[in-house]
């Protein structure tokens, strides 16, 4: 490892090694060990990080919002709205299977209609689909 | 992204358990508990604190209404809690956009800039034109740092929470902290 690519790592990763992907972490650590410069980033970026995590410290709570929110449930009803959870499997798999339903039974109208079709129908989906005209108005031309 | 809890306090799931059966003090409890990072976070976000407060209202009137239907499938509470507050933000961001004059991101920074910084640059000085520049990052990149920075989440959490892969969380925080760096190398020079 470079100490440019150790740069970018710690900015992506930040300064804590253990929590880097095993690999990286491997490479980084042999670097540290040969390199002052990279020793320098790995201070640097601790640093940095430092400054933001007591910039960006939460800070207590207003009072008189506290004392709102105690109030909520004296104001609102509960209802039994499901809360937005991420979408797990069941839910993805419920959609698919209407999804497969709703496709099967299009199918099926499609089919029952295509059986009761006329001639005129059939030459008219050649025509879509191919380009060409169909079988009963070559028929007529070869006709004497 | 651990809730604030003690060895004594009851975790979020028996809390938001006896909260959907109507228990005011549990929700009390979960309000103080998450309540902070909450605001951390739309603070961050909003840049403006009445609208920061009213969206944690928003947010916990949701929990107290839908507690009865919380079902966890592997999220944690605190992670629906910043999901809904950054939805939340960003859904009031878009509503203000519309109403005022389109501005894009590098106006801001331009208009918005730094507090004036003399040459012996404090401290609290520092923390100050540091607050200044992560207030001028575009939103999103301005949620992932508060995800991360104030509400100690993970980068996966945040990922969670703001509805993206981890890839693009990771980027959204390392645009984030090369643009505070060269803000933080500006002041450095100054500073010394």
């Amino acid at each position: 490892m470079k100490p440019e690519a150790l740069e970018h790592l710690l900015l992506r990763y930040g300064e804590d090694l253990d929590h880097w992907p095993l690999w990286q972490r491997i490479g980084a650590r042999r670097l540290l060990s040969r390199s002052p410069i990279a020793r320098e980033s790995l201070a640097r970026v601790a640093r940095e990080n430092q400054l933001l995590r007591r910039a960006m410290a939460p800070t207590q709570m207003p009072a008189e919002l506290l004392q709102g929110l105690e109030r909520i449930p004296e104001q609102f009803p509960q209802h039994s709205a499901a809360p937005q959870t991420p979408h797990d499997g069941r839910h993805l798999f419920r959609i698919g299977a209407a999804w497969a339903c709703a496709c099967g039974l299009s199918g099926l109208l499609i089919g029952s209609t295509g059986l009761l079709g006329s001639a005129a129908d059939d030459e008219a989906l050649a025509t879509l689909a191919f380009g060409i005209p169909g079988e009963s108005e070559i028929h007529l031309e070869n006709t004497p | 992204m651990d809730a604030a809890r003690t060895h004594d306090s009851p975790s979020d799931e028996a809390l938001l358990a006896r909260v959907s059966g109507g228990d005011r003090e549990a929700f009390s409890t979960l309000a103080e508990r998450h309540g902070p990072k909450v605001l951390a976070l739309a603070r961050r976000m909003l840049r403006n604190e009445a609208d920061a407060q009213d969206i944690v209202q928003d947010v916990f009137i949701r929990l107290w209404q839908q507690a009865g239907n919380w079902e966890a499938r592997g999220a944690r509470l605190s992670t629906w809690l910043h999901r809904v507050t950054s939805n939340l933000c960003l859904n009031h961001i878009e509503r203000v956009q519309k109403r005022t004059v389109p501005m894009d991101e590098t106006t801001i920074q331009i208009t918005d800039p730094a507090p004036a910084i003399d040459e012996s640059l404090g401290a609290a000085q520092r923390e100050l034109a540091l607050n200044a520049a992560i207030d001028a990052l575009p939103t999103r990149q301005r949620a992932a740092m508060a995800l991360f920075y104030s509400v100690g989440a993970s980068t996966a959490e945040t990922a969670q929470a703001l509805g993206l892969s981890i890839k693009a969380t990771e980027s959204l925080l390392v645009r984030a902290r090369q643009a505070l760096r060269r803000q933080l190398a500006a002041l450095e020079e100054v500073s010394t």
